[in-house]
């Protein structure tokens, strides 16, 4: 009797020692993670970029809407006289829009995001064209519209960046850009799209 | 008489081989006791992130890759990978370990219904690890092994999202010496 429990006693120590040993060989940890998830941005058409009503002359010519809404008259003797020639309801595709404002002014687009973070415009940086849509669709050249700009917030800042500075993470912005109308184009009502996305930078 | 010198003879002879029988020594045993092996975890820290859709993968560097609309471009945070902390006998050599997975679950914590983002931490390679200061008795040996992961958006909220909060989990890694 006495010998078995010298035996179980000894048989305890060994396999204690084994399991104390390997518990000191090996150690493990679980892992964390973290992140800050913000608001995703958004991009909301408001008001469509329209030039309004201009006359052609016998000669090339250009407006331009300027990012206060004035519509400069470049050169070619383009008048704003009604009505002939009429390119409105330029427009993004982000989101796409048409609108049938017939008086001038700039596009105006809204932003929206995580409060205080800043964004980067993105505007056309190629010619987009302006179709004549009604009388005879299509039977004209197009005009073209280039030039884009972009000023943010009121009053406005010329630039392509701005900051979700408004309200819970709002801000507005413009875009004008320049017409171009050959002498003699064929009178009608004009329309396009451009793209315009935003981005935080 | 004869046969009681016999008898002292078988006794003397047994005498003898009794002597011979028996040898004595005094052994010696050794063992070196090394310091446990400890593992302290490290925290995968992937900073903003855009609600949106799309994998967000960091390396084992702290390069961040995001991908869909989740790109915070340079309003990223900061943003790090894990960096495990392992502590043992100097000079040791010591092998990492997970298990094939090393899912994690990120949670905003929202009552009642939490809002979580799934991922996986990534392979941790270079085995085996060594721990720094060889010396002899000591138990400063050090190591550091960096670890990044993965994550998947799609949709979910705006918030502040970690494995700790409810509905969150994390993974596990182990340390041995090898």
């Amino acid at each position: 009797m006495k010998t078995a429990y010298k035996l179980f006693l000894t048989l305890a120590l060994i396999i204690g020692s084994v399991a104390s040993i390997h518990a000191q060989n090996t150690a493990s940890a679980t892992g964390a993670a973290t992140s800050t998830v913000v608001q995703n941005i958004t991009l909301t058409w408001e008001q469509p970029l329209a030039f309004g009503q201009i006359t052609p002359s016998g000669s090339d010519g250009t407006a331009v809407m300027d990012l206060s809404g004035v519509n400069v008259l470049g050169s070619g003797k383009i008048n704003k006289a009604p009505t002939t020639t009429n390119c409105t309801e330029m427009s993004t595709s982000q989101p796409n829009q048409f609108g049938g404002n017939q008086f001038p002014g700039p596009a105006v687009f809204e932003v929206t995001g995580q409060l205080g973070w800043t964004f980067a415009i993105t505007l056309p940086t190629a010619a987009v064209p302006c179709n004549l849509i009604d009388l005879n669709p299509g039977g004209a050249p197009a005009l073209v519209v280039d030039n884009f700009k972009a000023t943010v917030g009121n009053p406005g800042v010329q630039g392509t960046t701005g900051t979700l500075s408004v309200g819970i993470g709002i801000q507005d912005f413009a875009v004008g850009g320049t017409l171009h109308v050959p002498a003699n184009t064929v009178p009608g009502r004009y329309q396009g799209t451009f793209l315009v996305s935003v981005n935080y930078n | 008489m004869f046969k009681a010198l016999i008898v002292l003879a078988i006794l003397a002879i047994a005498g003898m081989a009794n002597a011979q029988n028996s040898a004595s020594a005094t052994g010696t045993a050794t063992a070196s006791v090394i310091c446990p092996i400890k593992l302290t975890p490290g925290t995968i820290a992937f900073g903003n992130l855009v609600s949106g859709s799309g994998t967000v993968s960091m390396d084992n560097t702290g390069v961040m890759t995001y991908g869909g609309n989740t790109n915070p471009g340079s309003q990223g945070g900061s943003h790090s990978p894990a960096t495990w902390g392992v502590t043992g006998q100097g000079g040791f050599l010591f092998n990492v370990t997970d298990d094939n997975v090393r899912a994690f679950v990120l949670s905003d914590g929202a009552s009642p219904t939490p809002h979580t983002i799934s991922g996986n931490a990534n392979l941790v390679d270079n085995n085996p690890h060594t721990l720094s200061n060889p010396v002899e008795g000591t138990c400063n040996g050090s190591a550091t092994f960096k670890q990044g992961g993965s994550a998947v958006l799609s949709g979910q909220p705006a918030g502040s999202y970690s494995t700790t909060n409810t509905g969150g989990s994390g993974w596990s890694e182990t340390v041995t010496y090898n």
